[in-house]
């Protein structure tokens, strides 16, 4: 069963779609959407992932942040700390909703890197998963802005700006437009600011780390992430799903060994023995 | 041993990078890369990157400019002139 | 108030929201329907931004996911031109017994402005028609237009025949098998069909009695023969038409002036009689 949901925030609603498994319900999840035009891109991927866990017995909640999609409020007035505030209402949300207890986080690329450094605000979770997240923030933002230019220069030809100078208008106050997307200096600030490794020791204790490509093994920066995640207590699993970028992807596409893998995990995770 | 030309590197990489069901010979010099084999702003990232991995070279965002990236032909001579500047 | 509904086409659950103005507000009712790949929030969120102004002015907005897109029920691959007609028909139905008295305006973006021409040639409740980067339709489209679109299909179908799974689907006719051999082997000659139906959409256009807005981004590249084609339609069936290109701007509008622009130009269009 699946129902559109609105979660209470303050003034504010976060909005949301809520997927009930018809039998028992043996976990739940929060997922969480990544931002900008990937969250359009990948929209029927976590939809398709929802369904299918809830099919398997993992109650799913797809929201919002406050700014974003279907929620009340401007994007350009919220930033990662009020997206991160948000997960956790999210995750009360679903508690009280469904009543189950043993919750989980999925996020995706900026999503992830939400959920991860989400955590430690929510008090019991039992999973994390973590699909192709952004480790560095100062390295996909840097990514982002050249992308810009890629655009610009498909557009106009040339690209009418540079790096430099998108930095500066950002460290003058000025916000930037990422795509139609106003980036203020404070979201600037706190996309940079992003440093998963450094967060590992007070990050989640069952992580399943997923790096989504065409072909390859996964970076060198997932594996670090692993390792630091391990140094600090954390039981870590690494694995690579054959899937293209679909967050980047304009046309629609299908995403069955991504999915097909988590829910082998969720399942592992969550039996009873939770031990591989 | 021959050198690897730089259009047939190239063409190795457009090939790999955008996942073409086209062998890397098939793709021609003077074709359209945004016409012709669909190269969008994603996967020209994608080749950025990749040319600046593969070349050792760093394209500066001024240089960002539809002449470079227009054709296989125009890509080669700009990693080319590139190459012999560094 | 934003508030989410649903409503069911052929035993799927299409998800969407109402945005709804003061009840002393009068307005029209503003149908917003997404592109082939898109969804209720319309590229970089603008389709939420248009309702919340159109909403502030006394109108009452509906957006929604169509069939297999968004957050609806269906199989992605399963949608078509047609089958989002008969989903925007269907949204018609459950929102109009609620506002009567409004008159009916279809708001579409890229391929969803096919889908606005589609109903309104076929459905008499539509009274206006507000197009952003309406695509050529029928005797419109251009060789180029159709090499792009099989290009960009041939890259997504060529990526999944590579695989197993894709080919289990294929036999289990789970994927559009149409499209695969149309993207993989006869770009050519594709979408004859597509092309006939939009041909006749546009014929049957002539009982439409509505008005047009059109807004087109200059650095589309489809913008020089759909601009040409929509005036000439116009002209040729009578409909009011209002033109508006954004200087610069690319298909999807992605930028904050572009966007600001074109909620701007429709917005007044909404409120002029």
């Amino acid at each position: 069963m699946e129902q559109s949901v609105l979660i209470p925030r303050g003034h504010d609603t976060l909005a949301g779609m809520l997927y009930q498994p018809d039998g028992e319900i043996r976990c739940g999840m929060v997922m969480c959407n990544p931002l900008f035009e990937e969250r359009k891109s990948s929209h029927r991927v976590m939809v398709d992932a929802a369904r299918a866990f809830a099919a398997n017995g993992c109650a799913v909640l797809r929201f919002d942040y406050i700014g974003c999609g279907d929620s009340t409020g401007d994007f350009k007035d919220f930033s990662c700390p009020d997206w991160r505030e948000d997960i956790t209402h999210a995750a009360r949300f679903m508690t009280g909703q469904t009543g189950i207890n043993r919750l989980g986080l999925l996020g995706l690329r900026l999503g992830a890197s939400l959920a991860y450094e989400a955590t430690r605000m929510i008090g019991s979770l039992e999973f994390t998963v973590l699909w192709e997240p952004l480790i560095h923030g100062r390295r996909h933002f840097d990514n982002e802005l050249r992308r810009k230019l890629v655009r610009e220069m498909m557009t106009f030809g040339q690209s009418r700006v540079t790096r430099a100078t998108l930095l500066k208008d950002l460290e003058d106050g000025q916000p930037i437009d990422l795509d139609g997307y106003a980036v203020t200096p404070r979201l600037f600030h706190d996309i940079t600011s992003i440093d998963l490794i450094k967060a590992a020791a007070q990050g989640p204790r069952k992580v399943l780390l997923v790096h989504i490509a065409p072909s390859g093994a996964a970076p060198r920066e997932l594996s670090v992430l692993k390792e630091a995640s391990l140094d600090g207590g954390a039981r870590v699993d690494l694995i690579s799903a054959e899937e293209d970028p679909f967050w980047n992807l304009v046309g629609l596409v299908e995403c069955p060994s991504l999915i097909e893998k988590t829910k082998g995990w969720i399942n592992l995770i969550t039996s009873n023995t939770g031990q591989p | 041993m021959t050198e690897e030309k730089i259009e047939d590197r190239l063409k190795r990489m457009i090939a790999s990078r955008l996942f073409l069901k086209i062998a890397p010979e098939a793709i021609e010099d003077n074709k359209s890369l945004m016409d012709d084999y669909g190269v969008d702003s994603v996967s020209l990232l994608e080749l950025v990157v990749g040319i600046e991995e593969e070349f050792g070279i760093v394209i500066p965002d001024e240089e960002f400019s539809i002449k470079h990236f227009a054709t296989v032909a125009a890509l080669a001579a700009f990693v080319g002139s590139k190459m012999s500047a560094e | 108030m934003d508030n989410p509904i649903h409503f069911k086409v052929t035993n799927q659950t299409l998800y969407g929201i109402v945005h709804e103005p003061d009840p002393d507000r009068a307005g029209p009712l503003v149908l917003f329907l997404h592109g082939w790949a898109g969804s209720r929030l319309g590229p970089h969120r603008m389709f939420v931004h248009m309702a919340r102004r159109l909403t502030a002015r006394g109108c009452v907005c509906l957006r929604f996911d169509f069939r297999g897109r968004g957050d609806s029920g269906g199989t992605t691959a399963d949608a078509s031109i047609r089958s989002m007609i008969a989903d925007s028909k269907a949204a018609l139905d459950f929102i109009l017994p609620h506002y009567p008295e409004r008159q009916v305006i279809l708001l579409a973006i890229c391929s969803g402005c096919k889908v606005a021409i589609g109903t309104a040639a076929t459905d008499a409740r539509v009274g206006g028609l507000a197009l952003w980067s309406p695509e050529p339709m029928g005797p419109m489209r251009d060789t180029t237009s159709k090499n792009r679109k099989s290009l960009d299909a041939l890259r997504t179908y060529g990526r999944k025949l590579l695989r197993l799974e894709t080919w289990r689907k294929l036999l289990t006719f789970r994927v559009n098998v149409k499209m695969v051999k149309k993207a993989v082997g006869a770009r050519e000659v594709a979408g004859q069909g597509e092309i006939s139906d939009e041909t006749l959409w546009l014929n049957q256009l002539r009982t439409f009695k509505g008005r047009m807005l059109c807004i087109h981004g200059t650095n589309d590249p489809e913008t020089a023969t759909s601009r040409a084609g929509y005036k000439s339609l116009c002209s040729r069936l009578g409909i009011p038409q209002e033109v508006h290109e954004i200087a610069d701007a690319n298909h999807s509008f992605y930028g904050l002036d572009w966007e600001r622009k074109v909620i701007d130009l429709t917005d007044t269009w909404m409120g002029s009689r």
